[in-house]
């Protein structure tokens, strides 16, 4: 009996430390944008952790008291995890956005110092969470005189559970706050099982009243959470020398409400405000997909008629049969109804976008229903698939993906998509791409520097497809790249716009002096083999 | 006494380099031919984990043959790692010719991340045996050369080079320690034959007709 008990404690201790380790992991990975810093270094000081109690541990006698002593230490990180991090976070995008503004170089310096701060925390966490998981092992051979081997297969049993436990039922099921304290207070029971006397009685109570002040604690994660989706949101609404502390304050006076959706592939963030400084007490409504800006309701008609009819006047061809790729919220489709004999296949990977696009009330008043259209077919899969099956050839393909953060996306702009596009188009088609380019024309900006590394990757990558005649071009924020298999006549930009508001047409005159740098070098093409977005040599910030 | 057991210590932690980064590899591969990164590195660390462990448990301290045991698995681990992400290109093109099911393909993706990972656990008691130091002493090494992967991998290997290579190169890695320590002349023969053919393999044009003719 005595020594079951600490097959299941093992079993479980290993279970918990994984998932912790892989929670750690994915939240930053999520939060810094940085998937694949997190997930390397996140394995390498989990293990260099354990390397390092398997040193201390052969040294040193793990006795009961240490032992409890560990759990102790393992529950409050499970609990002080999810407000660290979002703390820090908060901290963070609030620094980020005002000193960013300030556009000195103490600035951009300072933040880098906060960055590292808020790396270094983490890695050292993970580094510590290994380091007394090693100390767990040798203490419950010891008091349970099972043998070394025996004890470490279920230790090694309990990782591959909790690894399994964690991926397929607590991420899709819970958020991250909710996991970290799920996991703590099964240390803590653990710490509570570990007494053989009376006290567990006392102890019992306390794990009763944990349960019962949790709610609390829940709850104040929650409003964290939310100061910091309005810090993320909002804040551009509010005064520019607004002190942290009157954050909470400010945001209470503009009228808002964020809902938060998690799926599958992404979490989207849908924010409805009354903009009081920017726009002057207009109502709008913006998208986010995994914190990346999407559309705004104020100026999306601007990105969607650059998008849309622009190529239309630099076409040589008739088109009829458009392809277009992600774009689920339904805006793009709306511009390209425009046009009589124009028939439309959308493959949108998230079904939740598409559900939001048709049953949300606002966002289907924006795109004006258009998912629901005669003339559009709508798709739910993975656009990459698609293209690299499709079985029609197409007039024109509209390449509307997010941009390229992590891996996954960083395929959506591979040498190989481009050539699967080029072969799903007829021989005088074109295609058209939303990609983060940088023009000539904000080089005095901030992070000219940085993402003119994107000019290199997204320009040799498409050089290098067999696209001949390629045209990258800026309307207001927004930068496009017109692919096409035929020669392309500038003069065509003198037509006029039927399809633009004034303000596009406006743009659209500006293009003719528009200049984008790049240099010619084989080892900025992007690959699915070699991928250069998500990767150090060029970390993408958000815009 | 001294230059062996150096040996067996420069094994140590170029064997952690280059599992951990064989272990990356395949948590990319998984990324490009099943999707969804951020769960394949997560399915991928717990396997690697786990195995690992399961590996150094069933090493069989009776057994003498070390030294042999050693050369075989740096053999294998330097063939099979090396020219993996070579075989996963080709395994996807008959799941595309529907010769082989998805699910096989993926099957055998997790099974490789359970070989290595159990073959890399292995070779720890056995160079505990081998190297004669203290078990601490290795482990310190082994976790050691995991960062190091971890720093090579991130920062050199991933941007600059196709998956393909950094096989290649780990390969090559495995095979220079088997080289290092084979002690008749015709494991080093042998040894010296498959390091060649890995160069060669290295070859840009060999790779790029690899990735034209099997990624449909």
């Amino acid at each position: 009996m005595f020594k079951i008990k600490w097959v299941y404690i093992t079993i479980c201790l290993a279970a918990c430390t994984i998932i912790y380790e892989l929670l750690l992991i994915n939240t930053l990975s999520f939060l810094t944008k940085n998937t694949l810093f997190w997930q390397t270094f996140g394995v390498a000081s989990y293990m260099a952790g354990m390397g390092a109690s398997s040193y201390f541990s052969g040294k040193m006698q793990t006795t009961l008291k240490k032992f409890q002593l560990i759990e102790l230490i393992l529950f409050i990180i499970g609990l002080s995890s999810p407000i660290l991090i979002l703390k820090i976070s908060q901290h963070y995008k609030y620094f980020e956005f005002f000193l960013a503004m300030k556009n000195t170089n103490n600035a951009v310096l300072l933040l880098n110092e906060i960055s590292k701060i808020y790396y270094g925390l983490f890695v050292f966490m993970i580094f510590i969470i290994g380091f007394l998981t090693g100390f767990e092992i040798p203490f419950i051979q010891d008091i349970s005189k099972i043998s070394n081997s025996k004890i470490l297969s279920f230790h090694y049993l309990g990782v591959l559970f909790g690894t399994f436990i964690y991926i397929f039922i607590l991420n899709p099921l819970f958020s991250f706050e909710m996991i970290f304290i799920q996991i703590s207070i099964i240390n803590f029971l653990i710490f509570i099982i570990s007494f053989n006397n009376h006290k567990t009685k006392i102890g019992l109570m306390a794990v009763i009243l944990l349960f019962l002040s949790s709610k609390n604690f829940i709850n104040e994660l929650k409003a964290e959470k939310r100061f910091l989706n309005q810090i993320l949101y909002l804040i551009p609404e509010i005064p520019a020398d607004t002190n942290f502390n009157n954050l909470k304050n400010e945001f209470e006076k503009i009228e808002h409400k964020i809902i938060s959706y998690r799926t599958l592939y992404q979490n989207i963030d849908f924010i409805d405000k009354k903009s009081k400084k920017l726009y002057g007490d207009e109502s709008s409504i913006s998208l986010y997909l995994d914190n990346s800006f999407q559309f705004s309701s104020i100026n999306e008609h601007l990105y969607h008629q650059g998008f849309a009819h622009i190529p239309f006047l630099l076409k040589t061809n008739h088109v009829s049969n458009v392809l277009v790729l992600g774009a689920g919220d339904g805006l793009l489709a709306r511009e390209l109804l425009k046009y009589n004999d124009i028939f439309i296949t959308q493959v949108e990977l998230d079904e939740k976008m598409i559900d939001l696009a048709n049953n949300n009330i606002k966002i289907n008043e924006l795109n004006k229903n258009s998912l629901n259209d005669k003339k559009i077919k709508v798709i739910i899969g993975d656009g990459f698939a698609y293209a690299k099956n499709c079985n029609s050839r197409y007039d024109a393909i509209y390449i509307d993906f997010p941009y390229p953060k992590n891996h996954d996306l960083s395929k959506l702009y591979s040498k190989e998509i481009y050539k699967y596009i080029f072969n799903c188009l007829k021989k005088d088609g074109f295609a058209v791409m939303d990609g983060p380019l940088v023009e000539y024309g904000s080089r005095d900006e901030n992070n000219y520097e940085k993402l003119l590394i994107n000019n290199h990757i997204i320009l040799n990558t498409l050089h290098n497809s067999s696209f001949n005649y390629i045209l990258p071009y800026k309307i207001g924020e927004e930068t496009f790249v017109f692919l096409s298999k035929q020669e392309i006549n500038l003069n065509n930009l003198n037509k006029k716009c039927e399809n633009c508001d004034n303000d596009v047409e406006n743009e659209k005159n500006k293009i003719i002096e528009q200049k984008f740098i790049w240099e010619k070098n084989e080892k900025y093409i992007n690959s699915i083999f070699s991928p250069k977005f998500g990767v150090f040599t060029n970390h993408f910030e958000a815009i | 006494m001294m230059l062996k057991d150096n040996k067996f210590i420069f094994s140590a932690l170029f064997v952690a380099i280059s599992a951990i980064i064989y272990e990356f590899l395949l948590a990319e591969n998984l990324t490009l031919y099943v999707g969804n990164s951020v769960i394949q590195y997560n399915i991928t660390i717990g396997l690697f984990i786990s195995s690992m462990g399961f590996g150094a448990l069933l090493f069989d301290v009776r057994k003498r043959d070390e030294l042999n045991q050693f050369f075989i698995i740096e053999i294998f681990l330097g063939l099979f790692g090396g020219l993996l992400s070579f075989f996963i290109l080709i395994l996807n093109y008959l799941v595309f010719c529907q010769y082989l099911p998805f699910l096989l393909f993926k099957l055998f993706l997790y099974f490789s991340i359970i070989i290595i990972g159990f073959f890399v656990g292995f070779e720890i008691p056995l160079l505990i045996k081998l190297a004669n130091k203290k078990m601490s002493y290795i482990l310190f090494l082994d976790y050691i050369g995991s960062v190091i992967g971890t720093f090579i991998f991130s920062f050199i290997l991933i941007g600059n080079m196709t998956i393909f290579k950094i096989g290649l190169i780990c390969g090559f890695i495995n095979l220079l320690i088997a080289l290092i320590v084979a002690n008749t002349i015709l494991k080093k023969v042998f040894t010296l034959c498959l390091i060649f053919i890995l160069i060669l393999l290295m070859n840009n044009n060999f790779i790029e007709y690899m990735m034209k003719k099997f990624y449909v």
